[in-house]
C-alpha cells in the first residue's frame, strides 16, 4: 500500500469537489492540510470524530435559493444564458447547440464529456454549444477528483469558457469582494481541469478561456446578469500548490512508519478509533494555523486549540505574526517585553521594541 | 394548499390533463416549469411545477402494465442517444420527429413555445393580457431572451413583434434541426421498441467511445 | 495594527482578559442612541427577516417578516421599520442653532442628532443595501409602497454612507468601537463576533461565543442551523407566532449585549476632540435632512466620476484628522508614534522663555526649551511640531541628542517681547512634541466642508430615478 493509503487507512476517501481544490491553495504552507488533502481524507469527519467540528454550514434557505436560481438561468436551453452569451461573448445567433450531459447516467458522464470535448475540440461544427453539467476529472496526489461545472460554453472559434452560476447579487455592479474572490478560486479549478483534459486529448489546452463567465443575480430580483472574471492569477496559485502536493512524498518520508490518520469505521461506518489517539496522531505532523483557517479549512478548531495550548502568536492573525517578527510564541514575546528573556540572536531589534512597547504601555495606563 | 384540481365549481381536471392542454398548446416538449407557466397564463392557476415530476413515471407504469390503454400518454422527449431527456416532457400522440431532441431543439423549442404563447396572446381566448397579467410576464421573459424580441426590460411585449423575432431566429436554425431530428427519429423507430419509444431508452454508452477510453495520463 | 496594538492582544492571552488600547473614548455616544439588530433572509441579499431596535434597553421592538418568501410582507416590514426610525430621526431635527460661514450663507445645525447602534460591520453593510432596495420605490404607480418606504430608504442610505466616513458616530458598529478601544487576546477575524469580543472584554474568553446555541449570530445573517430545524419548519407549517418567537430567542442575546457595549463605552470619559467630530455629524446630517426637505431625488445608484473622487478626497482628509485627533486626545494612541519617533514626551528640564531670533523690527520672539525623554527621537532638526498640551502651539524640533530633545516654539505663545504667561512649559512639567499635525492647529472655525454632503465639495450629484428604479423586481 502507498504511504498516502496508508494514512487514510480503512476509511473510504473523500472525493475533493472544487472548493476543496480551490481551498487548497488558502494555506499552501500547511503540512497537515497537504497530507489530509493528499491522502484523500474527509477532513470533516476527522474535525467532528476529534469533538472540534467545523463551523461551515449552509442555510437550507440558500441552498434552494442556489438552486432556483441555476434552474432559472438554465430554463428553455438556457434561454437566459444564451442570451447573456450572445452580448458577452458576442455568440453569433447561429450558435444556439445544447447538450444537457446529465442526460447519461452518473457512471458515463466523465467519458462522455470527454467524448463530447474531443469531438467539439476536433470539428467545428460543434462550435456554439452550451454544455449543461460536464462532469471533470483532475488528478490530485494519485486520486481523481471529479468536478462538475456549472456549464461550459464553446464557442466559434474553438474557444471554450466556463461558466459559473452564483446566487449572490451584483448590485449596482458591484458583488461582495469575497465571494467573487472564491467564485474565480473556485472556477480557475475548472479552467484547469479542462485544459489538463484538452492537453490528454492532444488539443491545445489554451483554447479554455482563462477568462470565466460568472452568472449573478442583478440587484435585488431574479435576473441574471454575466461578467466575464478573468482566474489566471488564481489558476497560476492552484498549479503551483497542486505541484506542491505532487512533492508529498518528501512530507510522507518524515513521518514515523506506522503513523495513519484512520477513522476505522466499524460496521455501520461511524469511527471506532479513540479520538484522543487520532488527535495525537495528527500532532506529528506540523501545521501552520492562521485565523484564515476558520473559513477554509475543516481542521480550524482543532488546530486552534493547539496553538492556544502551545501559545502561539498564530492565533492573533498573521499581521501579528509579522509584526512580531519571527518570535513565535507569546512567551517568548512578553518575555522580551518584559526584559526577563534574553534576545536570542537576530531578535535585539524586536526586543528593543516590544521593551520600548511594553515601557509607553506602562507609562500611559499608569 | 390547492390541489391539482381547477376547484371552484370548475370540472376537475387531472394533472395530466392540465399538462396536455399547455403541451397541446406549445406543440413541442416542455419542463414542468414551462408548463405550469402557460396553465397559469391561460387555463387559470393551480398546477405547480414540482407536481408533474412524478408523472412521467407514472405513466411508462401505466403503458408497461396495459399498453396503449389511454389514447394518449405524458411520455418523455428522446436524446441523440435515445434516452429520456432530462426533465422534459412530451406527448405520446405527436410523431416521432417532434418528440426527438437534437443540438439544436431546445432553442427550436424555446422559440416555438415563444411563438405559439404570443399567437395564444393575440388569439384573445378570454385572456387577460393586462400588462400585469401571467402571459403577459410569461411573454415579457421569453421576449427578452430573443434577439429583436423587446426594445426595453419595461413595459409589455408586443406579441407581433415577439412571433416576427422568433421567427426569424427560428429560420436559421431550422433546416439543421429538423434533420438532426428526423435522422434520430429514423433511428428510434428502427431501433426501439414500443415503449422505450416513448419513454426512452436506458443509457448504455456514449457516443465516441474510443476517445473516452484508457486511463488519463497527466 | 501597530505593535503597542499586537502587544496588547499579547497580554490579553496571558491574562485571559482584554487590555485597553485607549484611555479615553473616541466615539460620541448618544443619550438616546438607537440600537438596531437587522437580520437578513439568507441567500438572500438584502430581504429583511426581522429586526430588533429601540432606544431603551428595557423595551426593545420586535419587527418580523414571518413569510420571508412574500414580497408584500417585506414592504410591509419596512413600513413598519420606517415608523420606528423615522419619528426617531425626526426628533432631532427641532432644535436647530445657526452656524456662520465665511464665503456662505449661514445654515441651521440641529443641537443633536440620531445616532444607530449595529452589532457590526456586516449590519452596516446590511442597512446600505435595505436603503439600496427601497429608496427608489414610489408610493404611487404599479407597485406601490407606503410613502415612508422610499424615504426610510433615503435615511437608511445615508446612514450606510456616512458610517463609512472616519470618524462619524452616526451609526457606528459595537465591534468596531469596541476593537478600537480593547485589545482581545484573539484575532481580528474573531472580533467581528460580538459575543466572543465581549467575552473577551468582560469576563475572559468562552467557546460559548461560538456556539449558536447559546450565542446566536449578531447578524445579519442567521445561524444555518437554526435556519434549517427552527426557522424552516416554521414557516412552512405557515406558523407565525412560532416565526416570532424563535426570532426573538435570536435576537434577544444579542440586545443585551449591544447595551452592555453602550455601559462599556459609556465607562470611559470621552476625548476630547469627540466633540468636534460630532459637530460635523451634526452638520451633515442637516444638510441631508435640508436636502430631504427641499424635494430633491433620492442618491444616485453610483457616485459619478467627480463625486466618487471628492469623496474619496474628503473621505482621506477625514481619516488623516482622525488619526492625528485620536492622538492628541489619547496618550496610549500617542505611544504608538512615540514608538515609531514620531512623537516624544518627558519632562522639561530647562527653559529659555525669551529666546528670540533676527534683530530689529526682525526680531522674534523663539522659546527654547528642552525636554529628556527616553522615547527614540526619529525626527529632521527643523521638523515642525505640535502638542496636545497646547493644541494652538506650533513648535520645531532644533536638536535631538542623548535623550534631550530641544524644541522652539514658533506660534501660540503672544506677540509681545514676552511669552503670554502659560504659554511656555515650566520646568518639570510633562509635556509631548509630536511631527503629526491637523487642521485644528490652523483655523478652527473652518467650515466642514463635508457640512453639506453632496453640494459642497463637487458638483450636485446629477440624477434623475426612472421608472425602471421605481420598478425594479424586490423578489
Ligand atoms: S486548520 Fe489546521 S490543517 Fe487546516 S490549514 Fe489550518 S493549520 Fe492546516
Amino acid at each position: 500500500m502507498n504511504r498516502l493509503d496508508a494514512l487514510r487507512g480503512t476509511t473510504p476517501p473523500k472525493p475533493h469537489d472544487a472548493r476543496a481544490i480551490a481551498a487548497l491553495a488558502a494555506n499552501p504552507g500547511c503540512a497537515r492540510r497537504a497530507l489530509l488533502d493528499g491522502a484523500g481524507i474527509d477532513k470533516d469527519a476527522t474535525a467532528r470524530h476529534l469533538g472540534f467540528p467545523a463551523p461551515f454550514g449552509q442555510s437550507p434557505f440558500a441552498i434552494t435559493r442556489g438552486n432556483a436560481f441555476e434552474a432559472l438561468v438554465k430554463a428553455d436551453g438556457c434561454a437566459e444564458l444564451l442570451r447573456m452569451l450572445r452580448e458577452l461573448l458576442e455568440l453569433p445567433v447561429a450558435e444556439v447547440a445544447y447538450h444537457d450531459v446529465e442526460n447519461v447516467g452518473a457512471h458515463l458522464r466523465h467519458a462522455h464529456t470527454r467524448a463530447l470535448f474531443d469531438r467539439a475540440a476536433r470539428d467545428e461544427h460543434d462550435s456554439g454549444t452550451i454544455y449543461d453539467h460536464p462532469l471533470l476529472g483532475l488528478e490530485i496526489a494519485g486520486h481523481v477528483a471529479y468536478l462538475e461545472p456549472d456549464v461550459v460554453a464553446f464557442q466559434l472559434g474553438g474557444r471554450f469558457h466556463i461558466v459559473e452560476i452564483k446566487s449572490f447579487a451584483v448590485i449596482d455592479g458591484q458583488a461582495d469582494p469575497a465571494a467573487v474572490a472564491a467564485a474565480a478560486r473556485q472556477a480557475a479549478v475548472y479552467v484547469l481541469a479542462l485544459r489538463r483534459m484538452l492537453r490528454e486529448l492532444g488539443h491545445d489546452p489554451l483554447r479554455v478561456a482563462h477568462d470565466v463567465v460568472l452568472v449573478c443575480p442583478e440587484n435585488f430580483a431574479n435576473r441574471p446578469v454575466a461578467t466575464l472574471v478573468d482566474v489566471r492569477r488564481q489558476l497560476a496559485v492552484l498549479e503551483r500548490q497542486l505541484s506542491r502536493m505532487t512533492g508529498l512524498d518528501r512530507l510522507v518520508e518524515g513521518l514515523p512508519e506506522e503513523l495513519t490518520f484512520d477513522l476505522l469505521p466499524g460496521e455501520d461506518g461511524l469511527p471506532t478509533r479513540p479520538a484522543a489517539e487520532l488527535a495525537d496522531a495528527l500532532r506529528r505532523t506540523t501545521a501552520r494555523y492562521a485565523p484564515d483557517c476558520l473559513s477554509t479549512c475543516d481542521l480550524c478548531f482543532f488546530c486552534r486549540d493547539e496553538a492556544r495550548q502551545e501559545g502561539a502568536c498564530d492565533l492573533l492573525g498573521r499581521q501579528v505574526r509579522d509584526e512580531l517578527g519571527g518570535v513565535a510564541s507569546v512567551e517568548e514575546a512578553l518575555g522580551l517585553a518584559d526584559g526577563t528573556r534574553a534576545p536570542a540572536e537576530g531578535q535585539e531589534e524586536i526586543a528593543r521594541l516590544l521593551r520600548n512597547a511594553e515601557r509607553l504601555r506602562r507609562e500611559c495606563l499608569a | 394548499m390547492r390541489r391539482g384540481g381547477g376547484g371552484d365549481g370548475l370540472r376537475l381536471v387531472t394533472v395530466r390533463e392540465q399538462a396536455h392542454q399547455a403541451l397541446t398548446l406549445l406543440g413541442v416538449p416542455a419542463q414542468p416549469r414551462l408548463i405550469a407557466a402557460v396553465r397559469e397564463a391561460f387555463f387559470g392557476g393551480g398546477l405547480r411545477g414540482a407536481q408533474l415530476t412524478s408523472l412521467r413515471r407514472d405513466e411508462e407504469r401505466s403503458f408497461a402494465s396495459s399498453p396503449y390503454g389511454r389514447p394518449y400518454y405524458l411520455c418523455a422527449a428522446l436524446t441523440d442517444r435515445l434516452s429520456p431527456a432530462r426533465g422534459l416532457l412530451a406527448v405520446s400522440t405527436w410523431p416521432l420527429e417532434q418528440r426527438m431532441v437534437g443540438p439544436l431543439s431546445p432553442r427550436v423549442h424555446f422559440l416555438t413555445c415563444a411563438v405559439a404563447v404570443a399567437e395564444r396572446m393575440t388569439a384573445g381566448h378570454g385572456v387577460d393580457a393586462g400588462p400585469d397579467s401571467g402571459a403577459a410576464r410569461l411573454l415579457a421573459r421569453m421576449a427578452r431572451n430573443i434577439p429583436g424580441g423587446a426594445d426595453l426590460d419595461i413595459g409589455p411585449p408586443d406579441p407581433a413583434r415577439v412571433i416576427e423575432a422568433a421567427r426569424a431566429e427560428l429560420a436559421v436554425h431550422a433546416e439543421r434541426d429538423t434533420r438532426d431530428r428526423a435522422e434520430l427519429a429514423g433511428r428510434a423507430a428502427a431501433q426501439l421498441g414500443d415503449r422505450a419509444r416513448l419513454f426512452g431508452a436506458a443509457t448504455l454508452s456514449t457516443i465516441g467511445d474510443r476517445a473516452a477510453t484508457g486511463p488519463p495520463a497527466i | 495594527m501597530s505593535l503597542l496594538t499586537s502587544l496588547a492582544r499579547l497580554r490579553a492571552l496571558e491574562e485571559g482578559i482584554a487590555q485597553p488600547i485607549a484611555t479615553v473614548r473616541h466615539c460620541h455616544l448618544s443619550e438616546r442612541p438607537m440600537v438596531l439588530i437587522p437580520l437578513r433572509m439568507s441567500g438572500e441579499a438584502a430581504a429583511p427577516l426581522a429586526a430588533m431596535l429601540g432606544t431603551r434597553r428595557d423595551d426593545p421592538r420586535l419587527l418580523v417578516v414571518t413569510q420571508p418568501r412574500n414580497r408584500d410582507l417585506r414592504f410591509a416590514w419596512t413600513a413598519d421599520l420606517a415608523a420606528e426610525l423615522l419619528p426617531y430621526i425626526g426628533s432631532f431635527l427641532a432644535g436647530t442653532e445657526t452656524v456662520e460661514r465665511k464665503n456662505a450663507d449661514p445654515y441651521e445645525r440641529v443641537l443633536d442628532a440620531p445616532q444607530i447602534l449595529v452589532p457590526n460591520q456586516a449590519g452596516i453593510a446590511f442597512v446600505r443595501l435595505l436603503g439600496r432596495s427601497t429608496r427608489f420605490r414610489r408610493a404611487d404607480g404599479p407597485y406601490p409602497v407606503p410613502e415612508t418606504v422610499p424615504l426610510l430608504g433615503r435615511w437608511l442610505t445615508y446612514f450606510g454612507e456616512r458610517a463609512a466616513h472616519p470618524g462619524s458616530s452616526l451609526m457606528t458598529a459595537a465591534t468596531e468601537e469596541l476593537g478600537r478601544h480593547w485589545a482581545s487576546g484573539q484575532s481580528g477575524l474573531e472580533d467581528a463576533n460580538l459575543a466572543a469580543l465581549m467575552a473577551w472584554i468582560t469576563t475572559g474568553p468562552s467557546d460559548d461565543a461560538e456556539d449558536p446555541l447559546v450565542w446566536p449570530p449578531a447578524g445579519p445573517a442567521t445561524d444555518p442551523g437554526f435556519d434549517a430545524e427552527v426557522l424552516a419548519t416554521a414557516i412552512e407549517a405557515g406558523a407565525a407566532e412560532r416565526i416570532t418567537e424563535a426570532l426573538r430567542g435570536q435576537l434577544e442575546p444579542t440586545w443585551r449585549l449591544m447595551w452592555q457595549a453602550v455601559d462599556l463605552l459609556r465607562g470611559l470619559p470621552e476625548g476630547a476632540s469627540v466633540e468636534q467630530r460630532w459637530e460635523q455629524d451634526r452638520g451633515s446630517f442637516s444638510a441631508m435632512a435640508a436636502h430631504i426637505a427641499e424635494g430633491a431625488p433620492p442618491q444616485a445608484r453610483r457616485d459619478g466620476a467627480v463625486a466618487a473622487a471628492s469623496r474619496l478626497a474628503r473621505m482621506e482628509r477625514a481619516q488623516a484628522a482622525y488619526e492625528v485627533q485620536r492622538a492628541y486626545d489619547d496618550p496610549l494612541v500617542m505611544a504608538e508614534y512615540r514608538l515609531t519617533g514620531e512623537a516624544f514626551a518627558g519632562e522639561v528640564v530647562e527653559t529659555e522663555p525669551e529666546h528670540s531670533e533676527g534683530e530689529g523690527r526682525s526680531r522674534k520672539l523663539r522659546p527654547l526649551v528642552v525636554v529628556k525623554t527616553d522615547d527614540p527621537v526619529r525626527l529632521a532638526p527643523g521638523t515642525a511640531l505640535g502638542t496636545p498640551q497646547r493644541r494652538a502651539q506650533g513648535a520645531q524640533l532644533v536638536e535631538a541628542r542623548d535623550g534631550l530633545v530641544t524644541v522652539k516654539i514658533t506660534k501660540g505663545m503672544g506677540r509681545g517681547k514676552t511669552p503670554a504667561p502659560g504659554s511656555v512649559p515650566e520646568v518639570g512639567e510633562r509635556v509631548c512634541y509630536t511631527s503629526l499635525t491637523d487642521d485644528f492647529q490652523g483655523s478652527p472655525a473652518l467650515p466642514e466642508a463635508e457640512a453639506t454632503p453632496w453640494t459642497h465639495g463637487g458638483p450636485p450629484r446629477e440624477y434623475t430615478p426612472s421608472d425602471e428604479d421605481a420598478l425594479e423586481e424586490w423578489s
